[in-house]
């Protein structure tokens, strides 16, 4: 693994000044540690976003809402997502170990291909089934292609 | 397909020309406070040897980790780039750790702190042998920055054991965590 320096963003405002300078962010670090690990990522900055607030979820009439810090294992086992979007818990737990579920951010996963085939499922797809809309801040941003 | 010819010969272990062991790299005197960077193993090791040299190595590190005990009660740690003090409670204990930003969980316990019950597998996440209870959920210790984890609570299999008496003849840190993580929900 190549030297970073590393530091926490207490705001979005810092994370989003960290980010513009170059630096990584890291929430669960479930596939950024392992990347940096064998030298595909390289970053000279990480930048923990951790304590910014984006861990709640909410279940409103159109849908459930989760911030993109919630760990995946709080949005499967949440009991309004399991019972009324059961797609979700099962996408999520069929996604990655329960280790892994209880440490990787729903931010961070959403595209995450499963690397174990005991493991066959993305949270990806049940958020295309369900015709689900991400919402993202940062400067440069241009919208999914 | 042939065998490539050992590069040593191989010796019992008590036989081990111990005093030509790569016991550290420096002299015990000038020992870092902080994590030296990260090398591989030479690989023309086989496994007896490693298994000798790892065990004096670990000592080395007993001693390394004792004289950074000593010093952090005489002196605050100096804090270098790419260096950071974690201070975590683990298995009730509350230490504060100096480590290279790059130090994951899982090589904090085992060589830093010397708890070594915790096991690197796989280093990737895919095995589950070096899982711990953070803050009261198991993860994988190898797949985290320990930088990232200051005030936090760990429980390593040490931890969880009775005593000396660890919870089975061989302790599985991903089946005794998952078990201890339940029984606290319930």
């Amino acid at each position: 693994m190549h030297p970073f320096d590393f530091s926490r963003a207490d705001s979005e405002r810092a994370a989003l000044a960290a980010g513009a300078g170059g630096g990584r962010y890291i929430a669960g670090g479930t596939t950024l540690v392992d990347l940096m690990r064998e030298t595909v990522e390289r970053p000279t900055s990480v930048v923990d976003i951790n304590a910014l607030p984006y861990r709640q979820i909410e279940v409103g009439p159109a849908g459930p809402r989760a911030g993109a810090l919630v760990r995946m294992t709080d949005l499967a086992d949440h009991a309004k997502v399991r019972e009324q979007f059961p797609v979700i818990s099962q996408a999520l737990e069929l996604s990655a170990s329960a280790q892994l579920r209880n440490m990787a951010s729903i931010g961070g996963n959403l595209m995450q291909r499963p690397r174990c085939l005991s493991y066959e499922f993305a949270l990806a797809s049940a958020a295309v089934a369900l015709d689900s809309q991400v919402s993202v801040s940062g400067r440069g941003f241009r919208g999914w292609s | 397909m042939d065998q490539p010819p050992p590069d040593q010969p191989e010796l019992p272990l008590t036989e081990l020309p111990l005093t030509e062991l790569p016991l550290t790299e420096l002299p015990l005197t000038e020992l870092p406070l902080t994590q030296p960077p990260h090398t591989d193993p030479p690989l023309t090791l086989n496994r007896r040897t490693f298994v000798g040299a790892s065990a004096v190595a670990v000592g080395g590190q007993v001693v390394a980790d004792s004289l950074a005990a000593c010093s952090l009660l005489t002196s605050e740690p100096t804090v270098e780039p790419g260096q950071a003090v974690v201070t975590l409670t683990i298995n009730g204990e509350r230490r504060q750790v100096p480590v290279d930003t790059r130090t994951s969980l899982l090589d904090l316990l085992r060589k830093r702190v010397g708890l070594t019950a915790t096991k690197k597998g796989c280093n990737q996440g895919a095995r589950g042998a070096c899982t711990i209870l953070l803050d009261g959920r198991r993860v994988i210790s190898c797949l985290t920055l320990a930088v990232m984890h200051d005030g936090a609570e760990l429980t390593t299999i040490e931890g969880l054991a009775d005593g000396d008496r660890l919870h089975a003849a061989c302790a599985y840190p991903n089946i005794v965590t998952a078990v201890e993580q339940t029984a606290a929900r319930a």
